[in-house]
């Protein structure tokens, strides 16, 4: 198996007192607890700065480790003759000392302890597409330790931020044990086209200086084709034009909208005859942008 | 009563007991409770005057149960510390939906 450096995880030398190993351990999960952190990586080292600290603040399963003598992280090992077979469990290459700790001792106050074999919950956060999101999809999620994928049909209807719980699809149980739950953290990733709140969608629509002015439809794509949208005339950049039923599907029937925004773009190299059109259109019109400067 | 679905969104549809709700998020009963009586967990209006038998819970309330218990494991916080700490990240939770709402509706 690979040994895993308890006390490099946490920063603290093999003689440090319970009050150094707590001292560092709140340090880092201040820094990388999940709820807090920011760091991409957080979970992962949580997890692992977790772990040490279950192992060292328990004189037990501290004195345990020890007798695993010092190796480099990551290193393969063999334990110690009897050393697994003191505490009931084998030894066998390619477990994970974090489990074996588990198995000896229990789990800890992280996850489900106390449920005799019961598998522990798992969180994960999952990346969908809008599109996914939209018409839902089928994942699957490799759970850790290399044990077991889990397969989930994530229904239409998600969004950004939903939640949502799989009842038995957390990590495998131990002597039998049922396995524990799957809790799902839904992202949606950024779309080329649409910003997501919710349910409803927004989408830029820039318009032509005359469009605004003249008002008159416009081709627009929603998540289920083209439609012709209706621009008032005399328009307002940043106005939203409301499209009913146009969003995400909810999940019970029904679906968000979608916004329209609208903003005002005009062309970067405009030709003579355009620009003279424009040269006409100043000279004939009589309205001032700018009166209540006046 | 739900009934036992392959997988559940944590909405307002998603119902469960207090016995449900402490056995989803892992938190110590005790702990759970004084999060219910401080007010950071509500049971729905309809089951609130009953008693701890008779609450029923949305999944909302299952979704910040476990977080409040990802945060008692990871700070070893008292209820006190822990009902403050829940209401806080409730807070920035709501700010950031509706700065993301306010920044969907800027054109990009």
């Amino acid at each position: 198996m690979k040994y895993k450096d308890y006390y490099a995880i946490l920063g603290v030398a093999r003689e440090a007192s319970d009050e150094d190993i707590k001292r560092a351990y709140r340090k880092l999960a201040r820094k990388y607890h999940p709820d807090v952190s920011k760091e991409a990586d957080a979970e992962e080292k949580f997890k692992e700065v977790s772990e040490a600290y279950e192992t060292l603040r328990d004189p037990e399963k501290r004195t345990a480790s020890e007798q695993l003598g010092r190796h480099r992280a990551g290193q393969e090992f063999r334990p110690p003759p009897g050393w697994a077979e003191q505490f009931g469990v084998g030894g066998e290459d390619g477990a994970d000392l974090g489990d074996i700790f588990e198995h000896i001792f229990g789990a800890g106050r992280f996850g489900q302890g106390g449920r005799s074999g019961h598998g522990r919950d798992y969180e994960a956060r999952v990346h969908l597409t809008l599109e996914q999101a939209a018409r839902g999809t089928d994942i699957a999620l490799a759970l850790p330790g290399g044990q077991a994928t889990a397969r989930v049909r994530v229904p239409k209807g998600v969004t950004d931020g939903d939640r949502m719980r799989v009842p038995g699809k957390g990590m495998p149980g131990a002597r039998g044990g049922k396995p524990g739950d799957l809790y799902l953290d839904i992202a949606i990733q950024p779309h080329r086209l649409y910003r997501v709140s919710g349910h409803d969608l927004y989408l830029d629509v820039p318009l032509a200086p005359w469009e605004v002015v003249l008002g008159g439809a416009v081709d627009v794509p929603t998540l289920d084709g083209r439609i012709a949208v209706s621009v008032p005339a005399g328009a307002r950049a940043g106005q939203k034009l409301r499209v009913s039923g146009r969003g995400l599907p909810r999940p019970r029937g029904g679906a968000g909208d979608l916004y329209c925004v609208l903003s005002i773009v005009t062309p970067a190299h405009p030709g003579e005859q355009e620009k003279k059109l424009y040269a006409d259109l100043a000279r004939a019109s009589s309205f001032n942008p700018r009166a209540h400067f006046e | 009563m739900n009934r036992p679905l392959l997988r559940q969104i944590l909405d307002e549809h998603f119902e469960v007991g207090f016995a449900e709700l402490a056995r989803y998020c892992g938190l110590p009963h005790a702990h759970l409770l004084e999060l219910v009586q401080f007010g950071v967990i509500e049971p729905l209006a309809a089951s609130r005057s009953g008693g701890e038998a008779d609450w029923r819970f949305t999944g909302r309330a299952l979704a910040l149960a476990r977080r409040a218990a990802r945060l008692q494991s990871g700070f070893e916080l008292d209820a006190p510390a822990l009902a403050l700490a829940v209401q806080l990240f409730e807070r920035i939770d709501a700010l950031e939906r509706r700065v993301r709402e306010l920044e969907c509706q800027l054109p990009g």
